[in-house]
């Protein structure tokens, strides 16, 4: 209840209801004070028209008299007389009757509970049956002097005697007619004048109350601007510059709690929402801080996981580095101590020469070793993707120009569309270089070498050509033999990567490795048989 | 005349042991080296002709032991 009270809503209706009210009351005060004006007006005007019922009256009484007195004189025959007499009787019957049936009437309409006033107007009929009574009475008298005169012999009636009684009763109906008559005509001027009276007097009343409630009605829709709707709309600016303030992130807002009515709630509902934004933004600000910190944090440990990575792939590549120096080193020795026994002719030749070819494969296998280790990720791993051939090979050939120049023989590569293949290029370079530093090892005297491209079907082709004395048939299938059985290197001639190697990583891409000697005619580089190796890799699609 | 001369600069014995006599059998006569310091000092040698330097000697390695000569030797290029 004491909620229903404080109630924005309960105190507008309230309000306007009590507005309502004095409207109401403005109209119930026009509608009371008009039928009672009215009611006076009738009431004047009733009277009024009795008054001039009184007046026929007293007008038809005048000429009764004047009838009467000239019936006293006998100066008109008795026959005129009677119908004069009779059709005034007559007149003024109907008029008393009018006038008793108006006061009926007036009777009836008195209030109910107004006693007095009933009692006044009943009084009035006393005095109009007075008037009646009295007239039936001069009548009656005046008949009874005429027929006593008649019935006396016209001789010993007096005529004088009968005109001074009929002008007795004349006088004395006169005398006690005319104060009945004008007392009851008095009386109803009395209420005419009573009504137009009154009528002043609720025309002023009613121009009182009319006033009294415009007044009222003034005052309240002040009062109710001023007390209920003004402060809602000041309140109402708060909460609009609270609200525009939220809009743009401003979650400060100050606005006063304690009121309970919509706009109270309105403010509370406010306030908790800015406070509610105002923690969810600090939350997020804290979550986006702390992501922000774990981000560095990760971006710390990566950089620094990645330098330890560096780090380890650069303490690998000295290791490498050092371990092939440390190797070589004493290798370059023994292939020096060897060579220079074997030029100085020492009796144990052949074991030199043992000693000198195992050192250089030893020495091979330590390059094929650090090869592995240079590569990008120090295993076998290989990719799988679409490179060019032809590119890598020319790289190949590149790396090697000066080597095999310097050996004295001459290097050459066909040119070629690029052939896109599927695989490691890295490692189809290193076959290649590997080729071809076989081709150098064993074709020295033959003075060339050719690499070319082709392709052949669904793959491409590298071909290494050299001009040597190339490979007896029966050993050409041992070679090939070895190719499958990698680990039967008893005299092997050294292939710079390996042949096993070699043939492992081709074959990994989906490729192999072919070897024939002599060279078929057409790819033939000098005279010499000579020895072709080819290396075959499927093309890319497209 | 003075012979023609090859120093052999590098931080192994066995190295420059065997170098040297390889070469001897060659004919050549030559000199060794065991340090970078040792080395600069026979670079002034007028017998020495040419030399053979580890790349791997010394803290700055072989290289920056033999650009100062070479430059000296042909000032038009550097």
């Amino acid at each position: 209840m004491l909620r229903a009270v404080h109630s924005l809503r309960f105190r507008l209706v309230l309000g306007a209801g009590l507005i309502g009210l004095v409207a109401v009351l403005a109209s119930g005060l026009t509608i009371q004070g008009m039928s009672r004006m009215s009611q006076q007006v009738k009431s004047a005007v009733t009277a009024e028209q009795r008054i001039q019922r009184y007046a026929v009256l007293a007008s038809q009484v005048g000429s009764l008299i004047v009838v009467l007195y000239e019936a006293s004189q006998n100066n008109l025959d008795a026959d005129t007389q009677t119908a004069r007499l009779e059709g005034l009787r007559v007149a003024i019957g109907h008029s008393f009757a009018q006038i008793r049936s108006d006061l009926d009437r007036d009777i009836g309409t008195a209030r109910r509970d107004d006693l007095d006033e009933q009692s006044r107007r009943a009084t009035r009929s006393i005095g109009i049956a007075r008037m009646e009574a009295l007239l039936q009475v001069t009548l009656d008298r005046f008949q009874t002097i005429d027929q006593a005169s008649d019935q006396a012999s016209d001789q010993t009636a007096d005529p004088d005697l009968r005109a001074v009684r009929m002008q007795g009763q004349i006088n004395a109906f006169s005398l006690g007619f005319d104060p009945l008559l004008n007392g009851a005509i008095t009386q109803e001027r009395r209420i005419r004048d009573a009504a137009i009276a009154e009528v002043d007097v609720l025309r002023n009343r009613l121009t009182q109350a009319a006033l009294g409630v415009g007044a009222l009605a003034v005052l309240m829709v002040s009062g109710f601007y001023l007390a209920v709707v003004r402060p809602q709309f000041s309140r109402l600016d708060r909460l609009k510059t609270a609200s525009r303030a939220i809009g743009p992130g401003n979650f400060r807002v100050d606005l006063p709690g304690g009121r309970t009515d919509e706009i109270g709630q309105l403010f509370l509902a406010t306030q908790q929402m800015a406070e509610a934004l105002s923690r969810r933004k600090s939350e997020v600000d804290d979550e986006w801080s702390r992501l922000n910190q774990t981000i560095f944090e990760r971006t710390e440990a990566l950089r620094s996981a990645n330098e330890a990575l560096a780090k380890t792939d650069e303490d690998r590549r000295r290791f490498f580095a050092d371990v092939s120096h440390e190797l070589r080193t004493p290798l370059t020795v023994i292939l020096m101590e060897a060579d220079m026994a074997l030029k100085s002719g020492a009796e144990t030749n052949e074991a030199f020469r043992v000693i000198r070819n195992r050192a250089r494969r030893l020495n091979q296998r330590i390059d094929d070793l650090l090869r592995i280790a240079r590569s990008e990720s120090g295993t076998l791993s290989m990719e799988a993707r679409v490179f060019d051939l032809g590119a890598a090979t020319g790289a190949a050939v590149a790396d090697m120009r000066r080597v095999v120049e310097s050996a004295g023989l001459e290097l050459s590569l066909q040119e070629a569309a690029p052939q896109p293949v599927l695989g490691d290029p890295n490692w189809a370079r290193q076959v290649v270089t590997g080729l071809i530093e076989n081709a150098l090892r064993h074709a020295r005297d033959g003075g060339v070498i050719r690499v070319q491209l082709a392709q052949e079907g669904e793959m491409a082709l590298v071909q290494v050509i050299d001009n040597g004395p190339g490979i007896d048939a029966a050993d050409l299938d041992r070679v090939m033999a070895r190719f499958a059985q990698a680990r039967d290197s008893s005299k092997s001639a050294g292939f710079g990567i390996g042949l096993s190697l070699a043939r492992w990583i081709i074959e990994e891409q989906g490729g192999h490795i072919t070897m024939q000697s002599p060279v078929p005619e057409p790819l033939r580089a000098g005279l010499s048989p000579g020895t072709l190796v080819t290396v075959f890799l499927p093309r890319a699609e497209g | 005349m003075s012979e023609m001369t090859i120093l052999i600069v590098d931080d192994d014995p066995e190295i420059t042991d065997a170098l040297a006599r390889g070469l001897k059998m060659h004919g050549y006569s030559t000199l060794t080296a065991s340090t970078v310091e040792a080395a600069e000092m026979r670079f002034g040698d007028a017998d020495v002709t040419a030399a053979i330097v580890d790349v791997m000697i010394g803290p700055q390695g072989g290289i920056d032991l033999v650009r100062p000569c070479a430059r000296a030797a042909i000032p038009s290029q550097s």
